[in-house]
């Protein structure tokens, strides 16, 4: 049972107050009319699903109900960090990952 | 291969069983294979003994980084039955429940499949609807199935409060007969003992860490024990992995990974003779041979590998098996454990080509793959064997994503077994 | 019936000393419908020893006797089915660790027409040579429509206790913990280290799966500074409860951590009727759960003896030398007339020391280790009691199908501890 420690109440609280709602950091489409089948699937349907780091989006569903993300290893379960939505400093060292592997990815 | 029988036991019985055939060969792999299946789980094996068996392609490996069927092969709560919702996934498992009845003599392995019959309950007026429609589906496509309301239950399952003044009132069930349990352990052996006979190399103890792949085509797979093997053919069946070996080929799936668990009670006298789901209360039961309860519910709701589950489950699941046998309180659990399962969006899986030529992923069976092994290792074995997608496959591939022909299975699938 | 292996002895003698039962109040229960007595302090396994039942049980598959071996959780063979009524039946209690109270009913799960005498018993001696570890892999294939008859037989046979088949009519209760510390296991190092952080100001919780603090120290006969175990276990005990009356420490007892979860979260089953009555009071909880938030967590379960390997070690009157300390310093119960032991390390000879000061016969100390002057095998040599050195008990032996051990067969091995030579057998009747 994690303990998770919500950046907005700034409490440590369990597991069973909050809600997964999936991996963090995906950018909806800015035109959905321009956007290709496959860019709408990507986006719909595809995350990166690691072994390792993970940063996820959460809500504190029975407590202040407000969303957050969490940065923590999927393998572990070892929470690294917790943070507001309005944190720009873990959408950088995505940014940087994502540049350095994939190489393959625009094959799909 | 040496034939098992009652004969055969009571003569090396004499002798103290002391020379019994290996059940399988521990070969050290060729240089190349003409295919070689990445994961040893029930569906890898599966493929391998129907490419040797039907197809006549001998020259394969299967290539497993633990034990043979040591992933969710061993770990799930082994409920088999075919009674989904669409055409596409309900015939694919209508083809495996064919299978598997008569998969002990096939593979002269008893598998103990047991046709106990499986009851998917309903307790709001919604869930009738739900069972409703999907009966008559069923119906229309061959396969069995009836609704039966809570006196007939009660007659299956004498010991189940279906009582009108519950909290969830049971108030009727779908009912597949020929839906039941088996043997999980015995379905990987059966089929690992009947491939290595019939030429295919079992290489246990032997991780894949990456493919060859050469303009767009894969000629082999990378592994930490021994190096480069190389192959016409590349056939992933990765289960809770799926994701991880996809990375490798550099490719992205429609896919999450989540722990599930399951549970088993010490062992006790027979007081529950088939399987028992609630999509509603969520959580599902039934009596393993050996006199254990083997109780599921729910995968945990974030992504992990820890093959463990979370604790909330742990309680949400007695609580749901409570509501249905509140004379079960006193029956302590003795095991839980956790598997991976890789969930696609729609709760169908994917068998598929990939964009890497010769690349091939079956995979995303999810909560409920157990009851496949057979069919998918046939149509898997078919299309790999053929170059050409099996058509029970077909409607399963990876560009339905893209197309949006998804294959909403969430209602059958229902509670996580 | 008599409680033929009980020695009769107070607590001031000092042979008895730490002693944890109670002569002046017996307590009555009946075992597969036969009425025994016992005393208060007793699980249903030390007072089915001290009436002489070696016979509790029978092997799942091939119907084999099996008595009691240890003298806790890890009880294999001693599974029972409890509960006065259909409501409060109990499937698998292990013997060892229920305590009786007056009126308790239990029966052996397994055994048909009856424990003594079982008909798979003989089945089993027959025909276990042509039912190896998963034969049934193997057969039951033809015809195919059998399975389902085949499967019904099989299913029969499994299972050990069986469920109640009505609702449970008692009451039970989940708690939400917090804790500096939580100790799990309160023997010498679950009690010392509730003593030291107790004493830092720490909030902590303390569970034991037994019914009294102590651990291994409530079997044991030696001294801590001088006193005896119980004192020493008492002194300790009082201080804690001090601090639990200040609201800073929960003392646990007969509850077993059952899960450690994520982030050092714990559950703890907590038994609180349990050893008192077949059903709780009207608005009394039987059971609580609690689920505990630690910030640090110090295991301190000590260890389980593992049983050695040779020929028939599943017969009655096989038993851990651990359980046999158990039996005579904590419950004054002698499990037999004559005693061989069987060990590869000093903590074998405790067992011969307490069985022979109990006032019985130790045929032998097997030993498979050279010999050797340790401070206990002088002890045991002076009490003059045989030490066979580089051997092995390689077979247990019984005298007719369904009797308890009768007598170990003996053979002394080379350095390497492989070959073995030269036959000596020993009568005895626990081993
Ligand atoms: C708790 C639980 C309960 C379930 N209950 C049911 C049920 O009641 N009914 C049902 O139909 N289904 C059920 N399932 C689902 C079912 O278990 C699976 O869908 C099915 O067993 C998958 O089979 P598989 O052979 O694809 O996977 P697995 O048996 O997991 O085999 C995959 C193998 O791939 C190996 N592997 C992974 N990565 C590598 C690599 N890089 N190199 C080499 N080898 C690798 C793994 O070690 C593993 O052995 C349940 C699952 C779980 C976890
Ligand atoms: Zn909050």
């Amino acid at each position: 049972m994690f303990l998770i420690h919500c950046p907005i109440c700034n409490e440590p609280r369990s597991e069973d107050e909050f809600h997964c709602a999936g991996e963090g950091h995906i950018q909806r489409p800015l035109d959905p009319m321009a956007t290709s089948d496959k860019e709408w699937g990507d986006y719909l349907f595809f995350r990166s699903n690691p072994r390792g780091t993970y940063r996820e989006l959460w809500q504190h569903t029975i407590g202040c109900r407000k969303y957050f993300y969490i940065k923590r290893n999927t393998e572990t379960y070892q929470i690294y960090k917790t943070y507001k939505l309005d944190d720009k400093s873990e959408r950088v060292a995505l940014d940087k990952e994502h540049s350095n592997k994939n190489k393959f990815g625009d094959l799909l | 291969m040496k034939k098992y029988s009652a004969f055969s036991l009571f003569k090396h019985g004499l002798n103290h069983h002391q020379d019994w055939q290996r059940v399988w060969r521990n070969p050290t792999p060729k240089k190349h294979y003409d295919i070689i299946i990445v994961g040893g789980g029930g569906h890898g094996l599966a493929t391998a003994y129907y490419l040797a068996k039907e197809f006549g392609i001998t020259n394969v490996a299967v290539i497993e980084k633990g034990y043979l069927g040591g992933g969710n092969t061993a770990r799930n709560t082994t409920i088999v039955r075919s009674n989904y919702l669409w055409d596409e996934s309900s015939h694919l498992y209508e083809h495996s429940l064919k299978l598997w009845e008569s998969l002990s003599q096939e593979l002269n392995y008893n598998v103990m499949f047991s046709q106990r019959g499986v009851l998917n309950l309903g307790h709001t007026l919604q869930d009738m609807r739900d069972i409703q429609r999907r009966v008559n589906a069923n119906r229309l496509n061959g396969i069995d199935g009836e609704i039966l309301d809570p006196q007939q239950i009660k007659e299956i399952v004498p010991y189940m409060d279906c009582s009108a003044n519950r909290r969830y009132p049971v108030l009727g069930a779908s009912w597949q007969p020929r839906g039941g349990v088996a043997r999980h352990d015995a379905v990987a052996w059966g089929f690992a003992r009947g491939a290595s006979e019939l030429g295919v190399d079992l290489i246990q103890q032997c991780q894949v860490t990456g493919f060859e792949i050469k303009n767009g085509m894969v000629t082999g797979v990378k592994t930490d024990s021994y190096g480069l093997i190389s192959a016409a053919k590349v056939g992933c069946v990765v289960a809770g992995n799926s994701g991880v070996v996809a990375s490798m080929a550099g490719l992205r799936l429609p896919i999450e990974s989540h722990p599930l668990q399951a549970f088993v009670s010490e062992p006790i006298k027979p007081i529950l003779d088939t399987v028992v789901m609630s999509n509603h209360v969520h959580g599902y039961i039934s009596q393993s041979d050996k006199g254990d309860l083997v109780i599921g519910s729910g995968i945990d709701h974030y992504n992990g590998y820890g093959q463990r589950g979370s604790y909330p489950i742990i309680e949400h699941a007695v609580a749901a098996i409570l509501e249905l046998f509140p004379n079960f309180s006193r029956v302590r659990m003795n095991r839980q454990w956790g598997g991976i399962v890789d969930t696609c969006p729609d709760a169908c899986p994917i068998i598929s080509k990939t964009p890497i030529k010769n690349l091939y992923f079956n995979c995303g069976w999810g909560t409920g793959g157990f009851k496949a092994t057979p069919g998918s290792g046939h149509v898997f074995a078919a299309s790999l064997a053929k170059d050409e997608m099996h058509e029970l496959a077909k409607p399963f591939s990876l560009d339905r994503f893209y197309h949006g022909s998804l294959i909403d299975e969430h209602g059958a699938a229902g509670v996580a077994h | 019936m008599k409680q033929i292996n009980r020695v009769r002895q107070n607590r001031s003698s000092k042979d008895f000393a730490c002693s944890r039962i109670d002569f002046s109040q017996p307590i009555h229960f009946s075992f597969n419908g036969k009425e025994y007595t016992g005393v208060l302090g007793d699980t249903i396994a030390s007072a089915l020893l001290a009436n002489g039942i070696d016979v509790v049980g029978r092997s799942f598959k091939y119907g084999r006797p099996r008595g009691i071996v240890t003298a806790g959780s890890d009880e294999p063979n001693a599974i029972l089915q409890l509960g006065n009524c259909e409501a409060t039946q109990v499937p698998n209690v292990r013997a060892t660790q229920q305590l009786i109270f007056e009126g308790l009913e239990c029966h052996s799960t397994s055994g048909w027409p009856s424990t003594r005498f079982h008909l798979m018993g003989i089945f089993g001696a027959l025909f276990a040579r042509f039912l190896p570890p998963g034969f049934y892999y193997k057969t039951f294939m033809a015809p195919a429509k059998w399975w389902k008859y085949y499967e019904k037989w099989i299913r029969k046979g499994a299972g050990l206790g069986r469920s109640p088949n009505r609702a449970d009519e008692d009451i039970y209760e989940v708690i939400n913990q917090h804790a500096d510390v939580l100790i799990v296991g309160a023997g010498a190092a679950g009690l010392s280290a509730a003593l030291g952080a107790s004493r830092m100001g720490a909030r902590v919780i303390l569970a034991d799966e037994q019914n009294e603090f102590g651990g291994s120290l409530l079997s044991s006969n030696i001294k801590i500074n001088d006193r005896c175990t119980r004192d020493w276990i008492d002194a300790v005990v009082a201080e804690l409860i001090n601090y639990e009356s200040q609201g800073q420490l929960l003392l646990l007892k007969h509850a077993t951590v059952n899960g450690y979860h994520d982030h050092n979260f714990l559950t703890i089953h907590e038994r609180c009727t349990d050893h008192l009555k077949d059903k709780a009071a009207q608005n009394e909880v039987r059971q609580r759960y609690h689920r505990v938030r630690a910030k640090q967590v110090i295991l301190a379960t000590g260890a389980l003896e593992r049983p050695l390997v040779f020929a028939n070690n599943d017969l009655p009157g096989c038993m851990l030398a651990s359980a046999i300390s158990t039996y005579i310093n904590r419950y004054q119960v002698i499990p037999g007339n004559t005693l061989v032991v069987m060990t590869a390390n000093d903590s074998g000879y405790i067992a011969a020391i307490d069985w022979h000061n109990a006032g019985r016969r130790v045929a032998a100390v097997v030993d498979t280790r050279k010999s050797h002057a340790s401070e206990l095998s002088k002890q045991v040599k002076a009490l003059g009691i045989t030490i066979i050195y580089q051997s092995a008990v390689i077979e247990a032996r019984r005298k007719r199908l369904n009797s308890r051990v009768c007598s170990a067969v003996i053979m002394s091995m080379d350095s390497t501890g492989d070959a073995v030579k030269g036959v000596k057998k020993l009568f005895c009747v626990t081993l």
